[in-house]
């Protein structure tokens, strides 16, 4: 048997094609065969999602039946505690309201948001970025903030498509965000590390931080709006070159569960 | 009609691929269905009879995993070649047991392969185009890969016999309608 015999041939022809094909989809032109091969499956996607959604949650409370009634007693004992919490911080938003109107200021704008399901994600390595069921569609823009809670953090959004969009989580290794630490103003760089993790470094050595302490967006750059929480701090080191201090980043979200989102379109 | 059901076990696929599995599992942790299906059509089909399905399947799993078009396709044909070349699988099909821990073991090897292989096509393409995204598929843990590479490995089983089951030639009505009139004769 030589080595051009029939199907050898045909390996070497399909490998030449789809390094064309590679190199061709490298320079960009990929972005319409992919958005419409999700344009196609994306109602499925969603319908699929759902559907796996119920029936996993069916199988989730089956099993969780036992811990209910602990886990009720917290969750009385906590809405106790956050309801002392909403009382004290209307009186705070009541003063502040009335500081403003004496400072002449505008209030606060709110964030224009694009609620989204979550239809899809990464299906192979760290599982770092989602599929939501919105896209150029709904104005939805590269780079827009997307949290979830209102308030809290999750990603970015990375590639527009029609009807989908693509949004890199800020656990992704590749993700940049600029941060703050509310309690000291402590200015650094959050990160995604291996896994789901985060992390937040290039904070001087001259700031005081630690654990516990709030981690939210500064605004710098102006791709994300200021004040969206990222997360607490936990451990706190030195870099390698001991030149800043680094400190990993608990985020309140299960990345890996994500099922509704909402993307900042205005800010 | 065996064309689109297999068209359409693709696009089923796909959606648990990306969509279904992922509420279930960690994503370090959901299987490789595309893996699988490359090795059930090789045993199957042989080389040349699956490579524009395989082709095809890769083309959708570059599509939902946002890598550059082409890249998932290029391991899926190298590891068909690979297993295509291994023929001694095919032999197995009347020892059922045998058969079964053979399909499960290539299946599981051909997973490894798989990220390997991307592994090396995405360094490759980091060399050529500079501004693309690495994708690092053995960043897991050891034991989400572990559980990955054993799920790639099971869903092999039942994603061949769906293919051989699709796959399977229909019973000639004429040829059944003259041995029906040669035993009435």
């Amino acid at each position: 048997m030589h080595f051009f015999s029939r199907k050898n041939t045909k390996f070497i022809f399909a490998i030449v094609v789809l390094l064309i094909v590679v190199f061709i989809s490298s320079r960009g032109v990929d972005g319409p065969a992919r958005g419409a091969a999700l344009w196609i499956v994306s109602p499925f996607m969603k319908t699929f999602r759902i559907f796996s959604g119920g029936f996993h949650g069916f199988f989730q409370f089956l099993g969780s039946i036992g811990d209910l009634k602990k886990e009720n007693e917290k969750l009385i004992e906590k809405n106790q505690q956050l309801e002392a919490e909403i009382v004290r911080l209307k009186n705070i938003a009541e003063e502040n309201n009335l500081l403003r109107k004496e400072l002449d200021l505008l209030p606060r704008n709110k964030y224009e948001l694009e609620t989204s399901f979550v239809i899809g994600q990464e299906a192979f390595g760290a599982g770092s970025s989602i599929l939501i069921d919105k896209g150029a569609n709904k104005e939805i823009k590269e780079g827009m903030a997307v949290i979830v809670s209102n308030g809290i953090l999750v990603g970015k959004v990375s590639q527009v498509f029609f009807d989908t969009a693509k949004v890199t989580l800020i656990a992704d290794r590749e993700s940049v965000v600029n941060g703050e630490v509310l309690e000291s103003g402590a200015k650094g760089i959050v990160r995604g590390t291996y896994g789901l993790g985060i992390a937040m470094d290039m904070i001087s050595q001259t700031e005081v931080i630690k654990e516990g302490d709030t981690v939210i967006t500064s605004g710098l750059g102006g791709s994300l709006p200021r004040g969206l929480f990222v997360g607490k701090i936990g451990q706190v080191s030195q870099s390698e070159d001991k030149l800043f201090q680094q400190a990993v980043i608990f985020s309140p979200v299960d990345f890996s569960s994500l099922k509704v989102v909402s993307v900042v379109k205005k800010f | 009609m065996k064309n689109f059901y297999l068209f359409l076990l693709i696009l089923v696929l796909f959606l648990f691929q990306y969509s279904a599995l992922g509420v279930f599992l960690k994503s370090e942790q959901i299987p490789n269905l595309f893996v699988a299906l490359t090795v059930s059509l090789a045993v199957i089909l042989g080389f040349e009879k699956s490579l524009g399905w395989v082709i095809l399947s890769g083309f959708w799993l570059d599509a939902g995993s946002f890598w550059i078009i082409g890249s998932g396709s290029l391991a899926l044909v190298i590891i068909l070649w690979l297993i295509d070349k291994i023929k001694a699988i095919a032999e197995f099909r009347s020892k059922k047991h045998w058969f079964a821990i053979l399909l499960f073991l290539t299946a599981g090897l051909s997973s490894i392969l798989f990220d390997g292989l991307l592994e090396i096509i995405f360094k490759t393409e980091k060399i050529f185009f500079a501004d693309i995204n690495p994708v690092h598929l053995f960043s897991s843990s050891g034991t989400d890969y572990v559980l990955k590479t054993i799920g790639t490995a099971l869903s092999v089983i039942p994603l061949y016999f769906w293919v051989r089951q699709i796959l399977k030639k229909p019973k000639m009505p004429l040829l059944r309608n003259t041995k029906e009139l040669r035993n009435t004769n």
